[in-house]
């Protein structure tokens, strides 16, 4: 495992384990070396984000830069989760990108309205999830300022 | 109330009351007439009988007067004869010429003797005054005739004198003679002689006075010696007086009669004055009586007129609160749905304009049997609950409702209605005895009879009858309309439930689809993914014939997705609406034309849109439209010929609806196959050909409707096919599901 050259960490919260794979797959395809993490349900993305129970080290879990969040999960679905980053002063700063099977109007606005960075639909095929990947490691990590991480 | 004298059912016939005629006006004064004349004519006759019996008095004394101056008048007359007899006596007979100046100065003095003779003793007449007129009997014997010798020789011996009877006189009419013996010196000298004239004699008697007044016949016996001149003999018939009268012994008889002339100076005016009086009394009277009488009459007419319009008056206010009452009846009747609710309100109002101890409202509406339909008794009735059935063999409800008619029984029948009607029993046992059953009709059917009972025998008239038949009419249509009522409210509620459960359904349905499409597409996807990822990864080592079932793998994965993503957009037409906003559909058209712009320019075809409206609708949804129908007119385009696609609008539905239009010049469809299209999953062509799922004509129809609209399809083989969408151009009608 190596970290990228800036060393921000993408955590990835998406309960369907091939889903998952896929876009690891895809990172790996697309020659990213920053570090991506997983959370399968909302509840443990923010205990994550909390530093609470098993990521209570921050050493070994490091704060996002980036979290491609799924809409549709157990427990605590993206759409809650989604609500209390945005509405943690803190944790606000850290973009959020939807990545979800879910294709309406509804959820683009709802978590537009939330605060969400940007609304990706799940690309049909692995080329084309590759593209997206890719594409988001170029933009998030080579093009835009992110805030610092303390 | 008042029982009218109305003709009332009896049995099978009609029987009215008749009246009295009014006794003739004109009776009493024709009774006054009769009896005034009568009573005049008695009066008439009593005042004539009353002067009759004066007049009677009068000739009566006219006759005494006559008898005693015929007396006395006989008794002077003769004396005078006498006297001279007396002076022959004393001058031992008298000189001629003193004789006849004697003679003479009695005959001129008395008027009543014809002659003044002497007659010798040997009875021969010598000497005679006058002796004018009398010459006949100079020298007459007078004893010629031996009854006439035998008087005078009776004288001579008696020396009395002698009246003869009376007699035809020698000089012509009857008289009498008188014969005074003369003896002077006791030696007899004859007779002295007078001859009297009956004419002379009464002549002189009655004066002036009676022959003017009177008649007088005198009679010797049945001989009429004297009639007086100018007598009216008829009447001597009514008013003669008979009298009888001496001369000197020789026995007459009179009769006295007065003429007109004195009847009618001494008859009273009276009987006809007051015969005319009593008539003119009883005119008036007549008169006053019938004036009495028309005045009566009038007064009568007049009193009947009053008491008529009284009775009108009264009636006019009973009518008018009958009607008022008959108006709320029927407001209640329709007004309420309630049919419990209605009978009770009827009863209660019905019960001030007709009397009744117990209503029966019956009605079979619901089945052959009878159903009181409600009950209401001031009497006690025993055995009869409510809602209970019972036959109506032998009832007046019965006859009422096969005849359709009201019917009053008439207090004449009570006792033979009750025989013949083997139904009334029970009420007759309870005491009921005036029945009225109306029949309830509605729609030309008897569906039930209104039945009211007193116990008073003669409780109804048909005025009651007109009032109940009139309010029957609208019971039998609140009945009617009751169970219409009930039917028709079961009917919308069994509407509603079904509507309720289509819509819970179709939305467990939508529901189901939108869920089981969204869960569906996630295996598919990851067949697609990971198919995809198997030809990436190891697609150069397989073989060509593996390659080829991981195309078909992924094709058939991906067919699926479409499948399932076309049914979720199906589903979310309903399950996911949008609110409508206003959209103009130009940007719209536009917008679906940009993002079909690549597939149009590779089939080299042509869109034309026209001008097209600004309407209220969801505007994701009428995107989605148009991109289907554009979409597929691209799509069914006919080989080697580029699609051409116009769109347009026409106002239609008076400008508050539009008629868009899409048409092409494509493969087009059959006609028979123009509402097929619209379902789901029906398709016109293999897949290999055109593919798609079968779907989006559905779509566009379930977009259409849920925008209030319809969505029609018109084409022949060849010709190209023509969408015509009509949609409301504002939303008035909120639908479910948008806000």
């Amino acid at each position: 495992m190596s970290y990228g050259k800036n060393g921000i960490t993408i955590l990835m919260a998406e309960d369907d384990e091939e889903d998952r794979m896929l876009v690891e797959d895809a990172w790996e395809v697309a020659h990213l070396d920053n570090k991506l993490r997983c959370v399968e349900d909302g509840e443990e993305l923010m205990d994550y984000l909390y530093h609470r129970g098993t990521y209570a080290n921050t050493e070994d879990s490091p704060r996002p830069g980036l979290i491609l969040l799924d809409l549709n999960m157990p427990r605590k679905d993206g759409r809650e989760a989604l609500q209390e980053i945005k509405g943690d002063p803190d944790l606000r700063r850290i973009p959020v990108v939807v990545l979800t099977t879910s294709k309406s109007e509804e959820d683009v606005f709802s978590t537009y309205d939330l605060g969400v960075n940007s609304y990706i639909t799940k690309p049909v095929t692995f080329e084309s999830l590759s593209k997206i990947v890719q594409t988001l490691g170029e933009y998030w990590f080579r093009i835009v300022r992110l805030p610092n991480v303390s | 109330m008042v029982v009218d004298p109305a003709p009332l059912y009896r049995g099978d016939k009609w029987v009215r009351r008749t009246v009295l005629p009014f006794l003739s006006p004109f009776l009493t004064p024709i009774a006054i007439a009769a009896a005034g004349v009568a009573v005049s004519i008695s009066m008439w006759q009593a005042v004539s009988a009353n002067d009759d019996s004066q007049i009677s008095d009068a000739i009566f004394s006219q006759a005494q007067a006559l008898q005693r101056e015929f007396q006395v008048a006989v008794e002077y007359r003769s004396s005078a004869l006498s006297r001279m007899a007396k002076r022959w006596e004393a001058g031992g007979g008298t000189p001629m010429e003193q004789w006849e100046a004697d003679a003479g100065a009695y005959i001129d003095d008395l008027g009543t003797y014809q002659a003044i003779e002497w007659v010798d003793p040997d009875f021969h007449v010598r000497w005679i005054v006058p002796f004018r007129g009398n010459e006949a009997a100079q020298d007459l014997d007078l004893a010629f005739e031996d009854r006439r010798r035998a008087a005078l020789l009776e004288s001579k011996e008696s020396h009395e004198r002698i009246v003869t009877r009376p007699i035809d006189l020698i000089q012509g009419g009857k008289g009498f003679l008188i014969y005074y013996p003369l003896y002077p010196e006791a030696e007899f000298d004859g007779f002295l002689l007078g001859v009297w004239r009956f004419d002379s004699l009464f002549r002189s008697i009655v004066g002036d006075d009676l022959p003017a007044d009177f008649g007088l016949s005198v009679y010797d016996g049945e001989e009429r010696i004297y009639g007086s001149p100018g007598s009216d003999m008829r009447l001597k018939e009514r008013w003669g007086e008979e009298v009888a009268l001496d001369l000197l012994g020789v026995k007459l008889s009179a009769i006295v009669w007065p003429n007109p002339q004195y009847l009618a100076s001494q008859q009273s005016v009276l009987p006809e004055v007051s015969l005319g009086l009593v008539l003119l009394f009883t005119a008036m009277l007549v008169f006053v009586a019938n004036t009495a009488q028309s005045a009566i009459l009038r007064g009568r007419r007049l009193a009947q007129a009053n008491s008529a319009i009284q009775s009108q008056t009264e009636q006019v206010a009973q009518f008018a609160d009958e009607t008022k009452i008959i108006a709320q009846v029927t407001r209640i009747v329709s007004s309420s749905p309630n049919i419990d609710h209605i009978f009770d309100q009827f009863r209660t109002e019905t019960a001030k304009i007709v009397p009744f101890d117990r209503i029966v409202i019956n009605h079979n509406i619901s089945g052959v049997e009878m159903v009181d339909s409600y009950q209401w008794s001031a009497v006690e009735v025993p055995d009869r609950g409510r809602q209970e059935k019972y036959a109506i063999q032998g009832t007046l409800s019965e006859k009422a409702m096969t005849s359709k008619e009201c019917l009053v029984v008439h207090p004449a029948d009570l006792e033979e209605v009750e025989r013949s009607y083997s139904g009334l029993s029970g009420a007759w046992s309870i005491g009921l005895r005036s029945f009225m059953s109306v029949p309830l009709i509605s729609g030309g059917k008897a569906i039930g009879c209104l039945n009211l009972h007193s116990v008073t025998r003669t409780a109804y008239s048909l005025h009651h009858r007109d009032l109940i038949e009139n309010v029957a009419a609208h019971i039998a249509g609140a009945i009617s309309n009751a169970l219409l009522f009930t039917d028709l409210k079961s009917a919308e509620e069994r509407i509603a439930r079904e509507a309720e459960e289509l819509a819970r359904s179709n939305s467990e349905l939508e529901q189901f689809a939108s869920v089981a499409s969204h869960d569906l597409q996630e295996p598919v996807r990851k067949i697609q993914a990971f198919a995809d990822r198997l030809k990436q990864v190891d697609g150069d080592v397989m073989s060509d014939r593996g390659r080829d079932y991981l195309d078909r793998i992924i094709n058939a994965a991906d067919r699926s997705r479409v499948l399932i993503n076309d049914l979720l957009e199906l589903s979310r037409i309903s399950t996911n609406p949008k609110p409508f906003v206003v959209v103009n559909l130009n940007n719209v058209v536009d917008g679906v034309l940009s993002d079909l712009e690549p597939r149009i320019e590779r089939e080299g075809g042509r869109v034309e849109v026209g001008y097209l409206p600004t309407v209220d609708a969801d505007i994701t949804q009428m995107r989605q439209l148009f991109q289907n129908l554009i979409g597929n007119a691209l799509k069914f385009h006919r080989e080697n010929e580029p699609p051409v696609v116009k769109v347009a609008s026409t106002p239609a539905g008076d400008g508050h609806q539009v008629e868009l239009t899409v048409e092409d010049n494509g493969i087009g469809f059959e006609a028979k196959h123009q509402e097929r299209i619209f379902t789901i999953f029906q398709r016109l062509h293999g897949r290999s050909k055109y593919d798609g799922t079968g779907i989006g004509l559905a779509i566009c129809k379930k977009i259409v409707e849920r925008h209030g609209g319809t969505i029609v399809a018109e084409s022949s083989v060849a010709r190209g096919a023509k969408f015509t969408i009509s949609l409301p151009i504002t939303r008035q009608v909120i639908e479910k599901g948008t806000s």
